[in-house]
């Protein structure tokens, strides 16, 4: 009975996808804020009555802090983090390391920690049961369509596409780095310490953070 | 099947439920207060560090955003940043519910159309208000005059409700008082006026005011006046103008010298053509030492102020003018103390701009396409206000410079939307509630 009930379709992982890439999308304009802020309802749901609340919710979201050589592995993330973020760095003609850090480091890495809860825990979760590939990929995909979609009426085409291959790109790699390290602790803090690295010398939060 | 049948070690939810009593109940209850109170540390210790970090600015260097509430349209004066109500319905009709922001600096002075729904000769609907926080303001006609957050603020001398309000006022609302509107036909009863609080108060004449302003003035010290003199002869030797700080003439200047410790010149409201005065002379102007606030009008026909001329002011903190189209802004560089600029002119070249260390808020009107990447190197730049069509038409440039400028609020007048921040806030919201729905199952079935 339980590997037809653990391959069911994932519905609320489709639904929570989509709901994002409604939020992300309805950021865009003032006008739209309310369909944004239905839809982010609508995906906190999905994760509070689907993820949170279910029984196999630590397994489901990865969190594990148990698993072997656990502090090599959480160095290696954060190296892949720092790597990843000296690569965008070097893209955007920045210096290579930020020159001091503000309290926005603290924000930036909690957000990036919750995108990662969300597609590499309950994403991933949800869809570990079709397999590992495509757990990776569906995951990386839904992360990659929230990017475009948070960006998608204010950047151009060619910046849309590099923020589309990178976002998912590194999706994957986060992806491989929770099924192969065993936990979603270590994509995040690598996600964490891309994002501090990257915007944790920003004195205020970029316009798309809050919008208000 | 029985709960015996279960393994030992076997998940946590396909165990019998346990009823917990005393302290094992309490501990129960740690995996939701432990990790609350640690995010709550966490946040604290944030906005610990970023209070720290970041103190409140002060002075001329703060720019708030305004909210008001119950104006057909309000105008910053030092940034000429204007808004209007959103009209309602294809009659035009107006509410007044809806609020307008406008971005501010301490002490600017707003002008406020305020309507109560009378005919526009009621004398009513123009005052003017000075900020000096960040507050929002819910304004009111009221018969005598105006009120802005129940507080009476403004008098109408030209009604005799506003006579009588101002004979049985206290001490403690003459006080409070900001606009004294007078009457340019009648001579006003000076014995009124006594006990005002004069250097908070903006006195408004309407008409032509040179007698009536000579009676006051003769009388009592005026901070600031709003009016409408041709001939300053009769006004401008008056003891009480000698306290003057903020003038809004409409029409002629006064000669130069005789109004030097000016600090606002607000000259000419858009539309206001009729004048003696010339907007090249500016003799006036290069009198006025104390000069920091200049909002210089529109030459007829020409479009153009001569810049270099009104450059030659270096105290200048606050400017807004109108240029040809493709006027060279390169004057604008002699101004190193330049916070506020407006620009009414089409596609400026905002090169120059780069040396302005101190430029805070910058709002440039043009519907025309705009080269922003000048301002990316504008580092001290707080808010930049764009037309809607700029918005619309320039989204990757604005995006860029955003990017460039992240402490720069971009100001199209798109309103409020969410960001991606926002998810911090649903992920949190999602694991409490998420909680709280299991343990209120498992309450059930333990009920059960």
């Amino acid at each position: 009975m339980n590997a037809p009930q653990a391959r069911r379709i994932p519905w609320d992982a489709g639904a929570l996808v989509l709901s994002m890439i409604v939020f992300g999308f309805g950021t865009q304009r003032a006008e739209w804020r309310w369909a944004s802020c239905a839809s982010l309802a609508v995906a906190g749901w999905i994760v509070a009555r689907w993820g949170v609340a279910v029984p196999e919710a630590p397994a489901l979201f990865g969190l594990r802090l148990r698993c072997g050589r656990f502090l090599p592995k959480l160095l290696l993330s954060l190296a892949v983090g720092a790597v990843l973020a000296i690569a965008f760095h070097a893209y955007r003609g920045w210096d290579w390391l930020p020159r001091g850090l503000t309290w926005f480091a603290v924000i930036a890495a909690l957000i990036g920690a919750a995108e990662e809860l969300i597609y590499r825990g309950y994403v991933y979760g949800r869809m570990r049961a079709w397999g590992a590939l495509c757990a990776v990929a569906t995951a990386a995909a839904g992360h990659t369509l929230y990017k475009c979609a948070l960006f998608a009426l204010a950047s151009s085409l060619a910046e849309l596409l590099f923020l589309a291959g990178a976002t998912f790109l590194a999706g994957l790699l986060f992806g491989l780095m929770r099924e192969r390290l065993g936990s979603t602790v270590f994509p995040l803090a690598a996600h964490a310490a891309f994002d501090v690295l990257v915007y944790g010398a920003w004195a205020g939060a970029p316009w798309w953070v809050w919008r208000m | 099947m029985s709960t015996q049948a279960l393994p030992e070690n076997g998940h946590p939810a396909e165990r019998p439920p346990q009823r917990l009593t005393g302290r094992a109940r309490k501990l129960g209850r740690m995996p939701i207060w432990g990790p609350l109170i640690l995010a709550l540390l966490v946040v604290g210790v944030g906005v610990a560090v970023w209070l720290f970090t970041h103190p409140p600015a002060t002075g001329e260097d703060r720019i708030f955003e305004v909210a008001i509430q119950g104006c057909e349209e309000a105008c910053n004066y030092n940034s000429m940043q204007l808004k209007k109500q959103p009209s309602q319905g294809e009659q035009g009709d107006k509410s007044a519910d809806s609020k307008i922001r406008l971005w501010c600096r301490p002490g600017d002075l707003l002008r406020l159309s305020v309507t109560d729904g009378l005919t526009e000769g009621s004398g009513s609907r123009e005052w003017v208000y000075r900020v000096k926080q960040g507050t929002s303001l819910r304004c009111r006609a009221v018969e005598h005059g105006l009120c802005v957050n129940d507080c009476v603020v403004g008098v109408n001398l030209r009604k005799d409700a506003g006579k009588e309000w101002l004979g049985k006022a206290t001490a403690q609302e003459r006080a409070a008082l900001r606009v004294l509107r007078l009457d340019d036909k009648e001579a006003p009863d000076l014995e009124l006026l006594k006990d005002l609080n004069w250097p908070e108060l903006l006195v408004s004449i309407e008409g032509r005011s040179d007698k009536a302003l000579a009676l006051v003035a003769a009388k009592y010290p005026i901070h600031a006046l709003m009016c409408k003199i041709d001939n300053w002869d009769s006004a401008g030797g008056s003891p009480g103008l000698k306290s003057l700080r903020w003038l809004f003439p409409v029409g002629n200047l006064p000669p130069a010298g005789a109004l030097d410790n000016i600090e606002t010149l607000f000259w000419g409201f858009l539309g206001e053509r009729k004048t003696k005065s010339k907007a090249e002379d500016l003799a006036a102007v290069r009198g006025m030492t104390r000069l920091v606030n200049l909002h210089y009008p529109p030459v007829e026909e020409e479009g153009n102020a001569n810049l270099a001329a009104l450059a030659a002011r270096p105290g200048l903190v606050s400017l807004s003018v109108f240029l040809k189209t493709g006027s060279d802004l390169s004057p604008l560089t002699q101004l190193p103390e330049l916070r506020a600029l407006c620009l009414f002119t089409d596609s400026p070249n905002l090169e120059p701009l780069r040396q302005l260390k101190k430029l805070r808020l910058l709002s440039l009107p043009s519907k025309e396409k705009t080269n922003l990447r000048p301002l990316e190197n504008c580092k001290s730049l707080r808010v930049l206000l764009v037309s809607e069509k700029v918005a619309e038409e320039q989204k990757a440039d604005l995006a860029r410079l955003q990017q460039a400028l992240p402490d720069t609020v971009i100001d199209t007048g798109a309103g409020i939307c969410l960001g991606s921040g926002w998810v911090l806030l649903m992920l949190g919201l999602s694991i409490l509630a998420g909680r709280w729905y299991r343990r209120r199952c498992q309450g059930g079935r333990a009920g059960a």
